[in-house]
């Protein structure tokens, strides 16, 4: 499967990626996100953007992820750290962009 | 850097990966050799103490990167092959078999080992330590529900242990030889909150206790405390620390302290050879204080640093180091650096439930410790990024929102 991925410079990217890997993982191993704690919902460095016609393919975000996103600078309604999602073939094609850095 | 610049990396940890990932994020076009001790690719360490050892993990998602990434990115990784020596003035490494491998960048990535208690007779079984995957594996398959584990060490990875061992059903004694856990790092208040949590457990957490004997002869037995009890245990972790892997920097003629002494770019007294992660001892972290640290952040940090330099781009910009520690399910989050003797002031939710602690110096905030309180700690990293003066009666005030002190960031 593959994911649609703008990156914080802008280019877009198409990334290969296997069912069951997490978001997180596939973007920070291009170094496209910090993902300082290894996805571990400590660092919220890993926040994406969602294309909006996907977001309720994804499952809801726990207490955790709610509390980082509300603190974070830069988020949007289509907000999500891409340690809590874990990639599946529903998801094949699902377009990201990786949110600016704080 | 000129694409026929050769970069050897020594160490695998997450600081090699880090470094390797950078330098090719970077473009950086040259040669990447990976020399690793370990038989696995770069791998997290901070699951080994939780999730790995409970059994939640399997090997190949502790992967940094997958194995398909240094193939791809064209990394010539050699697992389970120790370096040997350093001929700096040569440029060249020593590697069992291959006398005479020539670099034009060395990048230390030594990290430590776990430290040894003199007590304990070489070869004693029953006896581990956590550091490497090989290690938890060890100490994983040891376990069984209602073992008997005495733990030395009430660091963050005695305590996390302790929390996965009870999870597991074990029996879990901590022996701690100063007056309280996580002394030099964490604030007490935080420490209280933990020890409290593990005792809630059904764990023992004694301070103030050494250990005077180790009992058994071949397989471990027990311990004989300082204060004169006898605790009778089938296995010991000992978690005391780690001692920096210093030995091919000091025959390679390195300047030396506790670790790899670098500069603000990771560079060592050698121009031509870097360290980074554990090993490398900060001359002065760009403003964030000198020596070294033992994290997942500096170990990133410090990769991307000497990337930066190696690859001739701008260097990223340094932060306050930070920290955390999941024990059962409380999540402890720290940012920046306190005194040693540090007055922490304490930040409660009225439930209890949160608690965050935060050190100021010169009316602004120097670091935070949040326990279950993940929001306050985001916020702490940007108070501290900003330097702003802070009012100390509204940091301490559950009722005022911590984001609404922040006065210069904005969206």
């Amino acid at each position: 499967m593959k994911i649609n991925v703008i990156d914080r410079a802008g280019q877009v990217l198409d990334l290969d990626c296997e069912n069951g890997d997490r978001l997180m993982d596939v973007l920070a191993e291009l170094d496209l996100v910090e993902a300082t704690c290894g996805g571990e919902c400590s660092c919220a460095t890993c926040q994406v953007y969602v294309d909006p016609d996907w977001l309720n393919r994804l499952p809801p975000k726990d207490e955790l992820e709610l509390e980082l996103l509300d603190e974070l600078l830069n988020t949007r309604e289509t907000s999500r750290l891409a340690c809590q999602i874990h990639l599946s073939d529903e998801l094949d094609g699902i377009p990201i962009t990786v949110a600016p850095a704080e | 850097m000129s694409a026929s610049t050769r970069v050897v990396v020594v160490g695998g940890g997450q600081a090699a990966a880090q470094l390797i990932g950078s330098l090719r994020g970077h473009g950086f076009g040259g040669q990447i050799t990976l020399f690793s001790d370990e038989q696995m690719l770069p791998y997290h360490r901070p699951p080994l103490s939780k999730k790995f050892l409970l059994g939640e993990l399997s090997q190949d998602k502790l992967l940094i990167r997958k194995p398909a990434y240094y193939e791809g990115h064209g990394v010539d990784v050699r697992l389970g092959c120790p370096v040997l020596g350093v001929d700096a003035a040569a440029r060249q490494l020593t590697v069992a078999e291959h006398p005479n491998i020539d670099y034009d960048v060395l990048v230390l990535a030594t990290g430590g080992r776990a430290r040894r208690l003199p007590l304990v007779p070489q070869g004693m079984s029953g006896v581990h330590a956590l550091r490497t995957y090989t290690d938890a594996l060890a100490l994983r398959d040891r376990l069984h529900a209602g073992a008997r584990v005495v733990l030395i060490g009430g660091g963050y990875i005695g305590l996390e242990v302790a929390a996965s061992l009870r999870t597991l059903g074990c029996e879990v004694t901590v022996l701690e030889m100063q007056s309280r856990v996580l002394e030099r790092s964490a604030a007490p208040a935080i420490a209280q909150r933990l020890v409290e949590e593990h005792a809630h457990h059904g764990s023992r957490v004694h301070c103030g206790i050494g250990v005077s004997r180790i009992l058994g002869e071949h397989a471990f037995e027990g311990v004989l405390t300082s204060d004169g009890q006898t605790i009778e245990a089938d296995v010991l972790v000992v978690g005391i620390g780690m001692q920096a892997n210093t030995s091919l920097a000091e025959q390679a003629g390195l300047a030396c302290a506790d670790g790899i002494l670098v500069d603000r770019s990771g560079r060592t007294s050698d121009p031509s050879i870097y360290a980074i992660g554990d090993v490398a001892c900060w001359r002065d972290r760009d403003g964030q204080g000198s020596g070294r640290l033992e994290s997942v952040d500096n170990a990133i940090f410090s990769a991307n640093v000497a990337a930066a330099a190696i690859a001739g781009v701008a260097p990223p910009d340094a932060a306050a180091p930070w920290f955390w520690s999941d024990q059962y399910h409380n999540k402890l989050q720290m940012v920046g650096l306190a005194p040693a003797q540090a007055s922490w002031l304490q930040r409660r939710s009225e439930d209890g439930a949160r608690l965050s602690c935060f050190c100021i110096e010169d009316e602004r905030l120097r670091a935070a410790q949040c326990l279950n309180a993940a929001g306050d700690f985001i916020v702490a990293k940007r108070l501290i990024a900003s330097g702003q003066r802070i009012d100390p009666a509204a940091l301490t005030n559950p009722s005022i929102a911590l984001r609404d002190l922040c006065t210069t960031a904005s969206e």
